[in-house]
C-alpha cells in the first residue's frame, strides 16, 4: 500500500512545482498587461476621485490574474478597517487592526503571508483563503489611507513579483490628488 | 400552468441555480419567479445581517457587501454594481464582474433611472436607444436609483444579465427594498 501513496505525493509535488515555475514566467506578463489596461481605464477619470479608481483596479486584476481568489480595499479608519470596492466572495465589512491588513497599515509596508493559518491574529473572512498579500496606500504626507488586500486559495501564491507590481499600481489611485 | 408542464422547467431552474447547466442553454422563462423569490429572500437576510454592524454612513462598504452577496446568490446576474451621480457624469462604485466603464454620461440607462428617479428595466439592451455598451455579453439590464431621505439620487444600482429579458417585477420589488437597506433608511 506504500507505492500508491508515494505516487500520490510525487504527483502533488510535480503539480506544485509546475504551478510555481509557470507563475514566475507568467506573472510578469499578467501584471504588465493589467497595468496597461488599468492605466488606460483610469485616463478617462477626473483627478482625485478614488473609489472608481479602486473599483476599476480590482476588476481588472481579479479578471486577469487566475490565482486571485479575492481582492479589494480596506479603508483605514480610527479604530477599524472598513471594506471598500472588492471582487470575490463576501468579505468582513469591518475588521480590527490585529490582522494582516492592520499589520500592513501600521508598518506602512507590504506584508506577504505564505500561509494565513500560521499568521498570529489572522482574521478569517473566508476559509478558502490560504495565502495573502497586503499593500498599503499612502498619501503624499505618508499617511495610510487604505490597504489593498489579495487572497489566494493556494498556499504561497504571492512573492516579490506581486509585491513589486502592486506597489507600482498604488500611486495610480491618487493621481492628481492634492 | 399544469403540473406536467411545470416539472421540466422546475428541474431546469434547479439545475441552473446549482450551476449544473450551461446558462446560455436555459431561457429566462425557465428561471422560475418563485425560485428568484427564494434566492432574493436569502440574499436579503444575509445583507441585512452583515450591514447591521456597518455604519450607516459607510456607503461604500454597504454597497460592496450588497454587490458581493447578490453576485454570489443570483445566477442570472452577470455584472452587478453601483454608479455614483456626479454633476456632469456618473462614475463607477463597488461592483462584481468584468471591468466596466469607469465613467459614463447621463444619456444611458443609468442616467435615465437617475433623472426620472424610477427603476428602469431593459429586456433587450441592443434595442435600447442611448444604451452604453460596456460589455458585449450583456443582453438585459435593470437600474434602480438610490434615494436619500431628501429624495435626491446619490447613486444607482445597475445589474446586467447575459440573458435577454432576465429581469421582471420580482427583481424590481426585491432590489428596491434592498436599496433602502443599503441607504440605511430602514434601520
Amino acid at each position: 500500500m506504500i507505492e500508491p501513496l508515494f505516487y500520490k505525493i510525487d504527483k502533488l509535488l510535480t503539480k506544485r512545482l509546475l504551478i510555481i515555475s509557470m507563475e514566475k514566467a507568467e506573472k510578469e506578463r499578467l501584471y504588465q498587461e493589467s497595468i496597461k489596461e488599468i492605466k488606460h481605464e483610469l485616463e478617462t477619470l477626473e483627478k482625485g476621485i478614488i473609489v472608481p479608481r479602486m473599483a476599476t483596479m480590482v476588476a481588472v486584476l481579479k479578471n486577469k490574474i487566475p490565482y486571485y481568489f479575492w481582492c479589494g480595499f480596506y479603508f483605514c479608519e480610527e479604530t477599524e478597517l472598513i471594506v471598500g470596492p472588492y471582487q470575490g466572495t463576501l468579505a468582513c465589512p469591518n475588521i480590527t487592526y490585529k490582522g494582516v491588513c492592520g499589520t500592513s497599515a501600521n508598518k506602512k509596508e507590504p506584508v506577504v503571508v505564505p500561509n494565513v493559518h500560521e499568521f498570529p491574529g489572522h482574521i478569517v473572512c473566508d476559509e478558502a483563503s490560504q495565502s495573502e498579500i497586503v499593500v498599503p496606500l499612502l498619501d503624499k504626507a505618508g499617511r495610510v489611507i487604505a490597504v489593498f488586500d489579495v487572497d489566494s486559495s493556494e498556499l504561497n501564491a504571492f512573492d516579490e513579483v506581486d509585491r513589486k507590481y502592486l506597489e507600482e499600481l498604488m500611486p495610480l489611485l491618487l493621481e492628481g490628488d492634492d | 400552468m399544469k403540473a406536467d408542464r411545470d416539472e421540466p422547467i422546475k428541474t431546469a431552474a434547479k439545475a441552473y441555480c446549482e450551476g449544473k447547466l450551461v446558462p446560455s442553454r436555459v431561457t429566462p422563462e425557465d428561471f422560475f419567479e418563485n425560485e428568484k423569490a427564494r434566492l432574493y429572500n436569502k440574499a436579503t437576510t444575509e445583507i441585512t445581517d452583515r450591514l447591521s454592524n456597518v455604519d450607516r454612513n459607510a456607503l461604500i462598504a454597504r454597497m460592496a457587501t450588497t454587490a458581493a452577496v447578490l453576485k454570489e446568490n443570483m445566477p442570472h446576474y452577470f455584472w452587478v454594481g453601483f454608479y455614483f451621480c456626479g454633476r456632469e457624469n456618473m462614475t463607477v462604485g463597488p461592483y462584481q464582474g468584468p471591468p466596466a466603464c469607469a465613467i459614463i454620461p447621463y444619456g444611458g440607462v443609468c442616467g435615465e433611472a437617475a433623472d426620472k428617479k424610477i427603476t428602469i428595466i431593459v429586456p433587450n439592451v441592443h434595442e435600447k436607444v442611448g444604451h452604453i455598451a460596456c460589455d458585449d455579453r450583456s443582453n438585459s439590464e435593470m437600474v434602480v436609483p438610490l434615494l436619500s431621505r431628501d429624495s435626491s439620487v446619490r447613486a444607482v444600482f445597475d445589474v446586467d444579465s447575459a440573458h435577454l429579458d432576465a429581469f421582471g417585477e420580482g427583481d424590481q420589488r426585491y432590489v428596491e427594498s434592498l436599496m433602502g437597506i443599503v441607504m440605511g433608511n430602514q434601520i
